[in-house]
């Protein structure tokens, strides 16, 4: 068990070095979320919320942090180990004495380092640029949505790359299913008009719970953060399952 | 007895794409790889070459059919097998942003190599493959013959008991390709046993001990090269430059050789060549012909026992 485990870091590691090396991929996966934070909230996400006391900064900030956390998580993870299967690495790390179990933690664990990189990073640029932080009291949320953030998102990129037949079309089948969900759940414009039944359906989904997690690390607002969770680990669960069944190596 | 490297009973694969008609890729494969042996499997595109390795790599599970490696059930303990194996897969890539050094000193540790130890083997394995200029450019930088080197050199540095290369030297120069044989030959003498897939087939003549020829999901043939020549029906050409007085038509042909005259060079093929030689000098002592001119023997090539095989052994 224990060689199992300091295989995954040293994986973990491995996959860190080459992240950062490849300079425009980690430049890019951190612009996307940043770039966002900046144009959308300096037009939109200031003052009130119509009709509330909840200002804009306070929801649009941590949904960001979400909208990072699943692009890094889903599209990226789903992405790069379709394109790594198609390389022909899968297979080869799957012919050695590397545990299948040991070799995915260590790409989950440096999805998440790279996760945590991110969020810190938006965090940051969201209190200078508009005086948005985390409550005191908001940490305990703030933990528990990163951590089943980064779960359930790097589950279903697992799942994704599972289910995606070849390289080429991961990319598009994540796009294609996070960005209306995430449109839908208010992570761009916290005001978007969805109509009840829709935003009833969006709720089944893991977009808005895990951004309601966070946006509750910000600002006590009148969510059920219990649903959240179960929501989020329903789909991770489930995007496990996925990957136990459809995961091929080569 | 040793249980041998490698032992396939009837394997058997149908792959069974949805919407589409059953492919049966292996009909039937059984091979037996000796510890030690260098052997190599031919067969055209498409013959199931790859799927066989995959199989025997613990990648694919075959429909049926049996397979161990050192006596290790493929299907029941892969894990088992995992430690005992390394493969280059066909056009695998590298990992583009490790350098050829630092992905086979990770590969070597990630096989359970002390640090020491990976160190020594990485060095070893980056000189043999001839790639010290470029051991510290990132992969994603090297030409695809450099990078098909980092990863034979990954694969050699491990010195696992039975390697699995699939077209192993795909796209290296002259150069490189003598380096990965001289490598391959290295690591059977020190105890390895390696079964490659090669189109080259000068490459399978110089390096296996035998080779196995698989056509339409099926071992047609197995043996060293002159064994798989003899199963051809390929024979030995003796050729020589026709003589003035053959050429005007003063000299007939020896008559038990049957001599085929293009422009001044005359040929015949025989199974034989030592009797037809004696006929052939024989036959221009007693016409005054003296020493024949040019005469040479060309045994078989490998070449010409696989076109032979391949062409006959069914539909293409």
């Amino acid at each position: 068990m224990s060689r199992t485990v300091s295989l995954a870091f040293r994986q973990a590691l491995l996959e860190q070095r080459s992240f950062w090396r490849s300079a425009e991929y980690a430049l890019f996966t951190f612009a996307l979320p940043i770039a966002l934070l900046l144009l959308i909230g300096s037009t939109t996400a200031t003052g009130y919320l119509p009709g509330t006391r909840v200002e804009g900064q306070m929801i649009f900030v941590p949904s960001m942090i979400a909208f990072g956390v699943i692009v890094a998580a889903y599209v990226n993870l789903g992405a790069k180990l379709a394109t790594l299967r198609h390389d022909g690495v899968l297979k080869r790390i799957r012919t050695t004495p590397l545990p299948a179990s040991a070799y995915l933690s260590g790409v989950l664990g440096s999805t998440a380092a790279t996760t945590l990189a991110i969020t810190a990073s938006v965090m940051a640029i969201g209190a200078l640029a508009f005086g948005a932080a985390p409550r005191i009291g908001g940490v305990p949320e703030l933990a528990v949505g990163l951590v089943l953030g980064v779960l359930c998102f790097g589950s279903l990129g697992l799942a994704l790359s599972a289910v995606a037949r070849s390289a080429e079309s991961a990319a598009p089948i994540a796009n294609a299913s996070y960005l209306p969900l995430a449109i839908m759940s208010g992570i761009f414009d916290p005001t978007f008009p969805v109509p009840h039944w829709l935003s009833a359906a969006v709720g089944l989904f893991p977009v808005r719970a895990l951004a309601q997690i966070l946006q509750q690390s910000y600002t006590p607002v009148a969510h059920a953060p219990v649903t959240d969770i179960v929501v989020l680990l329903a789909w991770t669960a489930a995007a496990g399952a996925v990957t136990a069944w459809r995961f091929r190596w080569h | 007895m040793t249980t041998p490297a490698l032992s396939a009973r009837e394997v058997k694969k149908v792959y069974r794409p949805r919407n589409r008609p059953e492919v049966p890729a292996l009909k039937g494969v059984s091979l037996e790889v000796g510890r030690g042996e260098r052997v190599g499997l031919l067969g055209r595109n498409g013959a199931g070459k790859t799927t066989f390795l995959k199989i025997a790599s613990t990648l694919l599970r075959p429909t049926s059919g049996e397979i161990t490696i050192f006596g290790h059930d493929v299907m029941a303990h892969p894990e088992e097998v995992r430690p005992l194996i390394a493969v280059v897969p066909q056009e695998g890539k590298p990992f583009f942003h490790l350098t050829p050094r630092e992905q086979v000193y990770t590969y070597l540790r990630t096989r359970g190599f002390s640090r020491e130890s990976a160190r020594t083997r990485t060095e070893e394995a980056i000189e043999q493959m001839g790639l010290g200029e470029v051991a510290d450019r990132l992969n994603v930088t090297l030409s695809g013959g450099q990078m098909q080197r980092a990863m034979v050199a990954t694969i050699i540095a491990t010195e696992a008991p039975l390697l699995f290369l699939d077209e192993p030297t795909i796209g290296m120069d002259p150069f490189a390709r003598r380096g990965v044989w001289d490598s391959l030959r290295r690591l059977t003498r020190k105890g390895s046993t390696i079964l490659l897939t090669t189109h080259y087939l000068d490459e399978a003549e110089r390096l296996a001990d035998r080779v196995a020829i698989l056509q339409d999901g099926r071992i047609q043939v197995v043996g060293s090269v002159r064994h798989v020549a003899r199963r051809a029906g390929v024979k030995t050409t003796i050729k020589f430059t026709a003589p003035q007085p053959v050429l005007a038509g003063a000299v007939a042909t020896p008559a038990g050789l049957a001599v085929v005259l293009r422009g001044e060079v005359a040929s015949c093929q025989t199974d034989n060549s030592g009797p037809a030689l004696r006929e052939l000098l024989d036959w221009a002592a007693a016409n005054g012909l003296g020493d024949l001119d040019d005469l040479s023997v060309e045994a078989p090539t490998l070449e010409d026992s696989y076109l032979q095989l391949v062409s006959n052994g069914g539909p293409q």
